[in-house]
């Protein structure tokens, strides 16, 4: 049992049925998906876990000397290409033992199936009914309990799970080991990175704007949206709550925000002040522009009321009534215009 | 409408047109057509006139207590005095004025075509064929200004050019220098027509 006739991929032996040619090549399929999948997983697994230390080992480098440098690198490498399981022979006899299993159940069934027509005769005679109606009976109540016992079992198992997903994601333990990664991984990179974002940054102020913009859409805005909506409308019903909230606020978040920012402004500004000289500048123009425009256009009302008033009493056409026949002061040629006299 | 009368050929200007016939129509700030609202050239009236002299008076009046309190700081320094204790004679206060004034008015008007006044009032002196006005010329009609105490400016009234007398003796004209992108956005009502 379990000897092949042929060479491993041939489908199995000659005096198989041909069912169990299809049964062997789904067992393969299955078990090779399995074998794929897991070794995947493992070599993502294994990757990660080399990336992360690669990680840590380049940060804590920055910060030594090269030869501590090395050492991490040497170590890195050995991580990378130390693991020498012994995975593969277990694996391989757990796999030689599905097979011959399997071709235990083929033989089992062909046995069977070879005695089946000689039972089946004696089977149905009218003498056994009794017998064949207390096994059919039998059988009905086995799957009765079958199907029974199958809920409670998915109900167990689902209770099981849940009250497992809740212990380990309570546990301490889980928080140690994530606090735990997140010293060991993330603060040297945190340490290291930051830093020289912010320097990055100072020298390209421009950057900031769409990271800005995605904190404000990413952090603030799902508050501002749904939050603060929420809290203001709990708050109708309780106005004596708005002043020390108001005031929590300024407190808690504006005055920590200003007493930060402040400061900073008025060093960029005392850097460049020509930026808030031209914004001074632009406005003062702007607004004695507008007010000369003013003044001229009301002028000029004031002068052709006077014109028409006087070729009234003068009884003359009014001149804004005369055919224009003049070209306007840039209509005449450079050399004229600008011609001055001696 | 009221333009510069040139020496030489007159030219049609299609964008200075106010057809006569037209409905009469108020029209406030950027409603207002490119036309109308281009006042560029036209000679200006009595109102602008006296209120850019206005401006140029109180400029003047500055101009000359600075330098009037600059030729007392000079005379002092120069005398070894306290600043504040000097006054000058009477004679040379009096002085002061008008030679700001001949210095003032014709350097603006040679230069720049316009004074103080005259440009925030968005003015221009010029000669009736848009050239600039000389130096001598600007002398000349400053003195004819001040001869006829400025009674000449209600000429500006009458004239179809409007002039005053001493723009007809020294013969030069004064006009609307200033275009769209000085007008408000909140321009009070102009009527092209009455």
């Amino acid at each position: 049992m379990g000897e092949r006739d042929g060479p491993p991929g041939d489908g199995g032996r000659a005096a198989d049925p041909p069912w169990s040619r299809s049964l062997r090549v789904t067992t393969r399929f299955a078990v090779g998906t399995v074998l794929a999948v897991g070794d995947h997983a493992a070599h993502v697994v294994r990757t990660a876990t080399e990336r992360a230390e690669g990680e840590v080992g380049a940060t804590t480098a920055l910060v030594r000397t090269d030869g501590a440098d090395r050492a991490v690198a040497t170590r890195s490498a050995d991580g990378a290409t130390g693991d020498a399981p012994d995975g593969p022979a277990l694996r391989a006899i757990v796999i030689g033992a599905l097979f011959a299993a399997e071709d235990r159940v083929v033989d089992l069934t062909m046995t069977v199936a070879r005695a089946t027509p000689l039972v089946a005769r004696p089977w149905n005679m009218a003498l056994m009914r009794p017998v064949r109606e207390r096994v059919d009976g039998a059988l009905r109540d086995l799957a009765e309990r079958g199907a029974a016992e199958e809920q409670v079992a998915r109900s167990t198992a689902s209770h099981a799970f849940d009250t497992t997903v809740e212990t380990v994601t309570a546990s301490p333990v889980i928080d140690d080991t994530v606090n735990e990664i997140v010293e060991r991984i993330i603060d040297p990179v945190l340490e290291m990175a930051v830093p020289k974002a912010l320097a990055d940054l100072q020298g390209k102020p421009e950057a900031l704007v769409p990271l800005v913009q995605s904190i404000v859409g990413q952090v603030l805005q799902p508050i501002l949206d749904e939050a603060l909506p929420e809290v203001i409308d709990q708050m109708k019903g309780q106005p004596e709550l708005l002043v020390p909230f108001i005031e929590s606020l300024v407190n808690e978040i504006i005055d920590p925000v200003l007493q930060m920012a402040l400061p900073k402004a008025i060093g960029y500004l005392n850097e460049d002040p020509t930026v808030v000289r031209d914004l001074v500048r632009d406005q003062s123009t702007g607004i004695a522009g507008e007010i000369a425009g003013t003044v001229r256009t009301r002028a000029v009302t004031v002068d052709d009321r006077i014109d028409r008033i006087a070729s009234r009493i003068l009884r003359r056409r009014p001149p804004s009534l005369e055919p224009p026949a003049d070209p306007p002061l840039d209509a005449l040629p450079p050399g004229r215009q600008d011609g001055g006299e001696a | 409408m009221t333009q510069i009368q040139p020496d030489r050929p007159a030219e049609p200007t299609p964008a200075a047109t106010v057809p006569p016939t037209a409905a009469p129509t108020v029209i406030h700030g950027a409603d207002a057509p490119p036309a109308l609202r281009a006042v560029r050239g036209r000679y200006a009236g009595i109102a602008s006139r006296i209120t850019a002299n206005s401006i140029d008076v109180a400029v003047i009046a500055l101009l000359t207590i600075g330098g009037v309190w600059f030729a007392e700081a000079t005379w002092a320094i120069l005398n070894l005095e306290p600043v504040n204790s000097v006054d000058l004679p009477p004679v040379v206060t009096a002085f002061i004025v008008p030679t700001m004034m001949f210095i003032y008015f014709p350097l603006g008007w040679t230069i720049f075509g316009k004074t103080a006044g005259k440009a925030i009032m968005g003015l221009r002196v010029v000669r009736p064929d848009g050239r600039r006005v000389g130096f001598i010329r600007a002398e000349l009609r400053l003195f004819f200004a001040l001869m006829l105490i400025f009674i000449g400016y209600w000429w500006i009234i009458v004239d179809h050019r409007r002039r005053a007398w001493h723009d007809l003796v020294v013969r030069t004209v004064v006009v609307y220098d200033w275009d769209d992108e000085h007008l408000p956005s909140d321009l009070p009502p102009v009527d092209p027509h009455g």
